[in-house]
């Protein structure tokens, strides 16, 4: 059996893994339209920042592949799928048969058109070792950086780029920063700490246009007119699933790839997985891209399993994120924001600052923020996962000053295990 | 060989959490644990739900959430053994496995940035803290001799004793 | 219990014979409280109130830093530590309040009890400015008691008579100056227990020089006045000879143990074990063989060269000889086990007093009126008990020391007396100055479960000595090094250093010990820590420095009781280094540890605490210390 696999980070190799486990002799392909051995992508803010070296990026041996019996094709772009011939054409013309195809190709920065953009020192996000690297080169003490974007990516960036000794302006275009995963009171939590750490915030701006020549960057221009000095600039504008060679080959698309509860696509023996896909938000009952690490591992694993044969239900995702910049922590999971009626939001400050904001929807939990004190997030995020009404402990979990195990000791893990 | 807790006999006492500790300090001594920089941190939690204890470490799962959760590829389950362990060179202290751990029981060591969990004492040869309950709460038992039908009948018991049933 | 648990050979003997006999020991104890509460090892458990007990996380890892009114580490420990230190207190405070109370008792003719000791009579009398020339020893004593219970109904201010009139003048002032002079002990103690409860002291300074107030109740109060007053009823000790350890208890004898700390009850007993000896031959014995365990074994032995059985941790094990006949036992230090292990035998164990009570003991009470009737009833007891003995149980092993005791400061210048009748301390300075002896270490306090059982005493001796540092030793320190041959006539040739042996042999000879003086001086029971603290005085006072100039280092190798922590306490407040060989329960306050064993309290006291549980390191330190002293002293 020829296992195919478009895409080496989290949701293909945590695939492979799967499918080597159970199957010592699958052929395993993975094709990577990059030149390194799988990396964490998550890391790369990490590389930036200086707190680790390129060789804590890799998060398998350097004889992985080998010891795997995994056909590794570095700097193989996948373009084209060819579903009746089971196979798939790559950008420097190669063929790749297959008889089990997984779809793991990920997501890739939302790249905005502004003037000025088409220069080596303006960055579409931070997706790629590549893009680490180059960065580097720019990220000079006292230059100026200006992030375009106030997510998790631009401010993890902000921060490594802070940590390299630059002057890092953020830019907004909102009134509130990191809002896909925050509200207000966490994300003035996280603004204030980054700000004492020297990272300006300028919010409900938007960019004009950046000025640069040849492949210098030089300001940037707002919205309102303001000039910012500029030495580097980051376009972090959000993240969209890498569809393109998909496109053609009669696999349903909306905005990333469309999947069954087996991680199935409409095409007979291709599968997909990871942040190229569209799964049941359990938080949200709806359909949702969360592209995030955990979801893709976990996808990945599933469609792997699958691939050999089984018949394993993904139940859903929902999106969760943890971010700790300069010493502060904030996680998130579920619908945290819930500004909607329907949702109940109770907030609780605790003495030493820290915030909690859990979201319910009746007696379910579906969201949460912690932020300050984070430990325990995981109670929360296995309690919005399970789906289970709490009855009289959504009281308790409300009360409690701290989020204990012992508070859900029956939910569905047994705590005498 | 499993951890079990038996909660009816947990008096709270946290002795299981010091134990914990300093055998995950540099030099496995109270004293000197407690003037160690960085400080030791412990991997075995007491809590209660006011009216029973629980002392609530790792248990090892299956398809680890954390494992998956862990985007350093530090989280990592054991061929062999089963057990879960955090390779410390490669953990970074995102705690993306903190955010994704359904019983809370992975510790963050701000000094070091270090998610900390349960190791099982691998310098040892029997978890301290099963060593150090003075009620027998803890036991470290065989599995097969520890039957999911027993597992199922301590809930039982626990639920009977808390009136739920 | 595979851990090294005693050097005691007579131990090492008797611990299977109680395993054989199914009998549990202070060590299978130990091991089963394995692992020990580390808050309260390390002093971060408060229960001082009903909202808790709290607990401060002394690792900083999420838990409370602070108890529910808010106290923090230091405040904890400082709190605990001076109601364990109070308590310590106490309990001398009561032992001498009871010697006291038998001399005035005495010396209205109430109590069968002689003055034995006129001429101590008259020095402790006029220390405290009582004029006692043209008196009768009955009617100074009674002064002299009354004298001495007006500290305990001073109301006013004034610094306790007792102190002021004992301790060097230079320590006076310096406790004055720091606030911490003790006015009435009881009073200080009670103030010691308000203070330390909820919603009082939140200062841990403060609280620590309550501390050293207590410390120096425990020292005036509590460790001189006893020796003094025990010294005037029953003689104060000359050197006698007897032997250590388990092997003096006799197969065809009626073996009687005095046990406890204080000597009012168990005087009486030799008295009349002596007098009714025949009766035990009448019941078939050979006659009577008297041995003491602990301070009241001190006591007898210093007094009456009864010869002491063993000390305080392998008390059981005298029962397990299953030749125990009677175990009598007065105060402190007696575990609640001999009730359950004397019940495994024959042995009747007597309890004597109304705050000492064993569940199935015989309980012969003791009052200092009718002590004769009381010693012949535990000693009819004892006969009793005899013929009941399981003579097929008997496992008495033949250990046994020989040893010299008895030196009271009293027998040790009346020995240099005979090499310098002018001026008896010069020998002991000048051998001093001249380097012969390096030094003093007095090792004092209990033995500790914590502990291989005597090693500590004897591992550090054995190097001390060997460096030429004299030792002298009390209590279960004392025992310990008894029972390792310290205290033979052949000590000095197997252990000492040339130059000591030297100093000691010459002083032997002179005062016709014939044989060396043991390079280890047996002064006492615990409170004859006070006879130390004499010599140190004098000493001090002939060299015309204070008391922290001196090449001088107290130790408690073993400390166990909380008496020990006063008693250490004292050693500190006079200015000394004071080793402990195990942790107190004050390191989950750095503030605290600081205080108690760096500069801080050099500065105010001159003294510090030392905790080291190794005995080759504490000799180490021990050393240095003695030598850096007699750098500053240009010796």
């Amino acid at each position: 059996m020829r296992h195919l696999i478009l895409g080496n980070s989290a949701a293909g190799i945590f695939a492979a893994e799967a499918i080597r486990k159970h199957d010592p002799v699958a052929e395993i392909t993975i094709l990577s339209d990059e030149k390194y051995p799988v990396y964490s992508r998550c890391l790369l803010t990490y590389y930036l920042a200086g707190d680790c070296g390129e060789e804590q990026l890799s998060i398998r041996d350097a004889d992985y592949y080998q010891k795997m019996d995994i056909r590794f094709r570095p700097g193989e772009k996948a373009i084209r799928i060819e579903p009746e011939k089971k196979c798939v054409y790559t950008l420097s013309e190669r063929k790749y048969e297959y008889d089990r195809l997984l779809i793991a190709t990920g997501a890739g920065p939302e790249v905005p058109f502004i003037p000025g953009g088409a220069c080596r020192a303006v960055f579409n996000g931070l997706r790629t070792l590549n893009d680490a690297k180059s960065m580097l080169r720019y990220a000079q003490p006292g230059k100026h950086a200006v992030i375009l974007g106030a997510g998790q990516v631009s401010l993890k960036t902000a921060y490594g780029l802070r940590k390299q000794g630059m002057d890092v302006t953020v830019l907004s275009a909102s009134s509130q920063i990191f809002s896909q995963a925050l509200d207000e009171y966490a994300a003035g939590l996280v603004e204030g700490h980054l700000t004492r750490h020297g990272i300006r915030f300028l919010k409900q701006k938007d960019v004009n246009e950046i000025q640069s020549f040849d492949d210098t960057v030089c300001a940037v221009k707002t919205s309102d007119g303001d000039v910012l000095p500029a030495d580097l600039v980051v376009i972090g504008k959000g993240v969209r699933p890498n569809v393109d060679c998909i496109r053609g080959s009669g696999i349903h698309i909306d905005f990333g790839v469309i999947v069954d509860s087996q991680l199935r696509t409409n095409i007979p023996d291709i599968f997909a997985a990871g942040d190229v896909i569209e799964t049941f938000d359990l938080a949200r009952l709806c359909q949702r891209v969360n592209a995030i690490w955990p979801n893709a591992t976990e996808q990945g694993r599933i469609a792997g399993l699958n691939m050999l044969g089984g018949k394993i239900e993904y139940r859903g995702s929902i999106a969760m994120n943890s971010t700790e910049l300069f010493g502060f922590s904030a996680i998130s999971g579920g619908f945290a924001r819930g500004e909607e009626p329907e949702y109940e939001v109770r907030r609780y400050i605790s003495v030493d600052g820290s915030y909690r904001r859990l979201v319910f929807k009746d007696d379910l939990l579906v969201g949460y923020i912690l932020a300050g004190e984070t430990g325990n997030a995981g109670l929360l995020t296995a309690i919005i996962r399970e789906g289970k009404r709490l009855g009289n402990r959504k009281e308790k979990l409300i009360n409690s000053g701290k989020i204990f195990y012992s508070l859900f000791y029956h939910h569905q893990h047994p705590v005498v295990s | 060989m499993e951890i079990f807790l038996d909660p009816t006999k947990c008096t709270g006492c946290k002795t299981c959490e010091l134990a914990c500790t300093v055998e995950h300090s540099a030099s496995k001594d109270l004293y000197a644990a407690i003037l160690e920089i960085p400080r030791p941190r412990k991997r075995i939690f007491v809590e209660t739900d006011g009216d029973l204890n629980f002392a609530v470490e790792c248990r090892h799962c299956q398809d680890a959430p954390c494992v998956h959760a862990c985007m350093a590829g530090s989280m990592v389950q054991d061929e062999d053994t089963g057990l879960i362990q955090n390779h410390r060179e490669k953990c970074v202290g995102c705690w993306m496995c903190v955010m994704a751990c359904p019983y809370g029981v992975i510790n963050r060591d701000q000094f070091s940035r270090l998610a900390v969990k349960c190791d099982r004492c691998p310098e040892n040869d029997y978890p301290q803290c099963v060593k150090s309950c003075p009620t027998g709460a803890l036991t470290y038992v065989d599995v097969p001799a520890q039957s999911k039908k027993v597992r199922q009948e301590f809930l039982f018991q626990i639920r009977i004793h808390k009136g739920e049933m | 219990m595979n851990r090294n648990v005693s050097i005691d050979p007579a131990v090492l003997k008797m611990l299977p014979v109680a395993r054989e006999e199914g009998i549990e020991t202070a060590w299978d104890r130990h091991d089963a409280q394995q692992p020990q509460c580390g808050f309260g090892l390390t002093g971060l458990c408060c229960r001082h109130c009903l909202q808790g007990p709290c607990r401060i996380d002394p690792f900083g890892d999420g838990g409370p830093q602070t108890g529910i009114c808010g106290a923090g580490p230091d405040l904890f420990v400082a709190r605990n530590l001076l109601r364990q230190v109070a308590a310590g207190a106490a309990s001398h405070v009561d032992h001498a309040y009871e010697a006291v109370e038998a001399l005035l008792l005495a010396a209205e003719g109430k109590a069968p009890y002689e003055l034995q000791d006129s001429k101590k009579l008259r020095q402790v009398a006029g220390k405290l400015g009582i004029p006692t020339e043209d008196k009768d020893d009955r009617s100074l004593a009674k002064e002299l008691a009354d004298a001495i219970f007006t500290d305990f109904a001073n109301h006013s201010g004034e610094t306790m008579h007792y102190l002021t009139a004992t301790a060097p003048a230079e320590r006076v002032e310096t406790w004055r100056n720091l606030g911490v002079l003790p006015r009435n002990p009881d009073r200080e103690i009670r103030q010691a227990m308000h203070q330390t409860s909820m919603g009082m002291d939140a200062d841990p300074v403060n609280l620590i020089l309550s501390t050293v107030r207590q410390g120096l109740v425990d020292g005036y109060a509590g460790l001189h006045l006893a020796t003094d007053v025990q010294d005037i009823l029953f003689g104060t000790p000359q050197p006698v000879v007897t032997e250590a350890n388990l092997g003096v208890l006799k197969e065809d004898y009626v073996n009687i143990i005095v046990h406890g700390h204080v000597p009012l009850l168990s005087e009486k007993v030799v008295e009349w074990a002596r007098t009714l000896e025949d009766e035990a031959v009448a019941a078939g014995a050979k006659g009577i063989q008297l041995a003491g365990i602990c301070c009241t074994g001190n006591e007898v032995l210093m007094r009456q060269g009864v010869p002491p059985a063993t000390n305080g941790l392998a008390q059981e094990l005298a029962v397990i000889t299953g030749a125990a006949d009677a175990v009598i036992v007065d105060v402190q230090c007696i575990m609640p086990s001999l009730g359950p292990v004397t019940r495994c035998y024959h042995t009747a164990l007597i309890t004597t007093m109304p705050i000492v009570k064993i569940p199935g003991a015989i309980h012969v009470d003791f009052t200092l009126e009718k002590a004769d009737e009381a010693a012949q009833q535990i000693i009819h007891t004892a006969i009793n008990a005899y013929k009941k003995r399981d003579k097929s149980r008997v496992r008495i092993p033949a250990e046994k020391t020989p040893m010299i005791a008895g030196f009271s400061v009293e027998a040790i210048i009346g020995a240099l007396s005979k090499v310098n009748p002018e001026n008896p301390l010069k020998p002991l300075v000048d051998n001093i100055v001249a380097g012969n002896i390096l030094g003093a270490v007095g090792t004092v306090g209990c033995s500790n479960s914590k502990l291989p059982h005597d090693l500590l005493h004897v591992e550090m001796v054995r190097e001390l000595v060997k460096e030429n540092v004299l030792v002298v030793a009390t209590g279960c320190s004392a025992l310990a090094l008894a029972k390792a041959g310290f205290m033979a006539p052949d000590a000095a040739e197997r252990f000492a250093g040339e130059p000591l042996k030297a100093v000691l042999s010459a002083v032997g000879e002179a005062a016709g010990l014939g044989c060396p003086l043991p390079p280890v001086l047996h002064m006492g029971s615990c409170v004859d820590n006070s006879r130390i603290g004499e010599l140190v005085y004098a000493l001090a006072a002939y060299l015309n420095v204070p008391i922290k100039a001196l090449p001088v280092v107290a130790s408690a190798p073993e400390p166990m009781h909380e008496k020990a922590l006063s008693i250490g306490t004292w050693a500190v407040s006079l200015g000394l280094l004071t080793h402990l060989g195990v942790v107190p329960p004050v390191l989950g306050g750095p503030q605290v540890t600081e205080i108690l064993t760096s500069q801080p309290v050099v500065d105010l006291l001159g003294g510090r605490f030392y905790v080291e549980s190794d005995p080759h390191k504490a000799v180490g330190t021990i050393l240095e210390h003695i030598r850096a002293k007699r750098s500053e002293l240009g010796i």
